[in-house]
């Protein structure tokens, strides 16, 4: 019996860990499932070289340090996605302000984002949990 | 082909022709083209605006449709353009071959249609459960009343007013994007109105739900399923709901290819109709 009482409260307190906490090995972070920093760092540099270069969204990059851009938008994924970065750039409404930026602008850079992701590799489950997550972004940076 | 649905489908038409104009949302976003040529799946209307044009923009999308159930061929074929992603305008012609009933016999029919948005973004909003919700209306004139006027349709046109709900889960269902819909219409069409509007079994609108779900095996394949109920307004031909499991493929922004197998029950008289659906679109 003292055995028993001892067991069921470890089992339950053990059980209810498991749920708060899942096992970081068997369901690593998304940052290191889209491939941790090499990874992203290329994506993202792909993503904003293209929109940078690309005359349907290139116009609100036009006098922009890209890679300070590329930087902080890599840091804002790692802090985003569970890769246990601090995200040190502006909120992401005033980084957009004054820029209005159209819905085309947009949907384009996500298209970009998609074919970049695509192009590293990135599996539709990863690619689509980032996007899941930088979705609501939207109302920040579209303002035209 | 009256003044108004002409002028419709030619301003469908003459928006196909700016380039300029071409749409940037995100591909698969105007989804496919039911047979009444509105954007949805195939029976089932979608709360997404036809095309890929954004609040700034213009886009639009044609579309032809075969449905080959046993014994009948369904052929319908539109046009449907998406005014600043809030306003929908739509024209279709349906064709029922139903040789198989009395010999020589087609039954014709136009939808003119459109859709408003509401409010909501289907794609975007994903720390909202809030979905994108859009209110339509199809005008529908049968061309052929003869036989469905003899076995006891009432009218031979009518409008249709429904309300359509959707959303996007990304990373919805086992990693895969998910598309949900729920549309509730308000009809008193027979198969579509095919067979007319009203009978004499029910002469008042009946409000009707019907659903939509698909998942998205990649960014421009989507595997999915339909159910449309449906009145049963005549004595003479009991009429069933509507079913279909499809595969819609956007090859590109431009095309894409919907094959689905149907499930129609039983028309004028026919019963268990199951069969082939086939439909092209094109999308800018």
């Amino acid at each position: 019996m003292r055995i028993v009482r001892f067991i069921a409260p470890a089992a339950l307190a053990l059980a209810l860990a498991a749920c708060a906490a899942p096992d970081p090995l068997a369901s690593p972070a998304l940052y290191q499932r889209l491939g941790g920093d090499d990874v992203v760092k290329r994506v993202v540099a792909e993503t904003i070289d293209r929109s940078a270069s690309d005359p349907r969204t290139n116009r609100s990059f036009k006098d922009v340090k890209l890679a300070r851009v590329k930087e902080k938008l890599v840091e804002q994924i790692c802090a985003l996605a569970g890769g246990g970065c601090k995200y040190t750039g502006d909120p992401m409404d005033k980084v957009h302000q004054g820029l209005k930026n159209t819905e085309a602008e947009m949907d384009l850079l996500v298209q970009f984002l998609r074919d970049a992701l695509d192009h590293a590799g990135v599996g539709e489950a990863e690619k689509n949990e980032l996007l899941r997550i930088l979705a609501p972004m939207k109302r920040d940076i579209v303002t035209g | 082909m009256s003044m108004k649905v002409a002028s419709l489908l030619g301003a469908a038409l003459a928006a196909f022709a700016i380039p300029a104009a071409a749409g940037d949302r995100l591909i698969a976003t105007g989804g496919a083209q039911t047979v009444e040529g509105t954007a949805g799946g195939g029976i089932v209307p979608w709360a997404v605006i036809a095309g890929y044009g954004t609040r700034d923009q213009v886009g639009g999308s044609a579309f032809c449709t075969r449905v080959s159930p046993d014994d009948f061929d369904l052929d319908a074929c539109g046009a449907a353009a998406g005014i600043f992603n809030r306003v929908e305008l739509s024209f279709a012609r349906q064709k029922l071959d139903a040789g198989s009933v009395i010999p020589g016999l087609k039954l014709r029919m136009d939808t003119a249609g459109v859709k408003l948005r509401l409010f909501g973004d289907a794609v975007y909003e994903q720390d909202s459960f809030l979905p994108q919700v859009s209110a339509g209306a199809m005008y529908k004139r049968n061309l052929d009343m003869a036989i469905p006027s003899a076995i006891g349709a009432r009218k031979s046109s009518d409008t249709d007013f429904y309300l359509s709900a959707t959303k996007v889960w990304l990373a919805g269902f086992a990693g895969r994007n998910a598309v949900g819909t729920l549309t509730l219409r308000a009809t008193r069409a027979n198969q579509l109105g095919l067979l007319g509007f009203g009978g004499d079994r029910k002469d008042s609108y009946s409000l009707m739900p019907e659903v939509s779900a698909a998942v998205l095996l990649t960014d421009n394949v989507a595997l999915g399923g339909e159910y449309r109920w449906k009145p049963d307004n005549l004595r003479a031909f009991k009429e069933d709901d509507f079913g279909d499991v499809f595969l819609a493929w956007f090859v590109n922004r431009h095309v894409a290819v919907t094959l689905a197998y149907a499930k129609l029950g039983s028309i004028a008289g026919k019963s268990s109709q199951d069969g082939a659906y086939l439909s092209l679109q094109l999308t800018y």
